[in-house]
């Protein structure tokens, strides 16, 4: 009983995130490549994408606090988030990194701010609501190995 | 949760044991393709960057395809990799991929030795039928 509860509490949570625009149908794509040979798929890929996207991060904090900023750079470092969120199917983080290149035309230190703290915004949103997911799906897949 | 055999059920079918390599400075994108192309039975190497990749060739290992990322840390890109390849005499096909949706991007890629571009997220479906399209041309 406690495992039905918890798997719709799960799937609930998936229709939300999809719902809100969170994730998107490149997700599911992922989800579709885990299975019993590779049960922790998921987990695995969610979390390179969050050390792929925390070490961006640093970077991009790193070249903000220059006295002199590197656009050229800080486009490039965007351009491989872009590019990762797009991969694993986060939606609202890659639309928040689109944003923040076309701020970045105009070369403005704290226009290139506010875009940045919009783009983490959307990532550590995304990134507590897929730790909520994996917790779920652990909890799901003890009662099963339980049950087995 | 539908499976990769349930989403492509040719997928199976490949007649030939194809090897792939994968030129990829992410870790994240490296996983990503190498569990599509692993589920079909794609033997697949990994290169953080065009060294690695061309030492691959150097070690004479014969590849049918080549995943080429554009935008590497490394100093020299995936476009300057393909062109290096291309000259080494690499006939495998190489599909360039970038984040960027745009006919320059594509255009460099194909000019440096490419047969096609994609853009990210490369879909499996995509991956599947340029697998396909490989196997029955051996």
């Amino acid at each position: 009983m406690a495992a039905v509860a918890l798997k719709e509490q799960l799937a609930s949570l998936m229709d939300s995130m999809y719902q809100e625009g969170l994730l998107d149908e490149q997700f599911q794509q992922l989800q579709s490549l885990q299975d019993e040979t590779n049960p922790c798929f998921v987990m695995e890929v969610v979390t390179l994408f969050c050390d792929d996207a925390e070490r961006i991060f640093g970077e991009l904090d790193k070249i903000m606090n220059q006295p002199v900023v590197e656009f050229q750079q800080v486009d490039a470092y965007i351009h491989q988030l872009k590019g990762s969120s797009s991969s694993v199917g986060a939606q609202n983080v890659k639309l928040a990194c689109i944003q923040f290149r076309h701020s970045l035309e105009d070369n403005d230190r704290e226009g290139c701010l506010r875009a940045l703290n919009v783009v983490k915004r959307e990532y550590l949103h995304l990134r507590s609501k897929l730790e909520t997911m994996l917790q779920l799906e652990q909890r799901i897949q003890a009662y099963d190995k339980q049950k087995n | 949760m539908a499976g990769i055999w349930e989403t492509y059920p040719n997928a199976l079918s490949l007649k030939h044991k194809l090897r792939a390599l994968v030129v990829n400075d992410s870790k994240f994108e490296q996983v990503l393709l190498v569990a599509v192309l692993s589920r079909v039975g794609v033997e697949t190497l990994v290169a953080d960057n065009e060294k690695e990749a061309l030492e691959v060739i150097q070690e004479g290992v014969i590849l049918d395809l080549i995943i080429m990322d554009r935008e590497m840390h490394d100093l020299d890109d995936g476009i300057h990799a393909t062109r290096k390849l291309r000259a080494m005499g690499v006939t495998a096909k190489i599909i360039g991929i970038s984040t960027e949706d745009m006919r320059e991007a594509e255009l460099e890629f194909l000019n440096a030795g490419a047969d096609e571009y994609l853009t990210k997220p490369v879909k499996k479906e995509k991956l599947m039928s340029i697998l396909e399209e490989i196997d029955n041309k051996i």
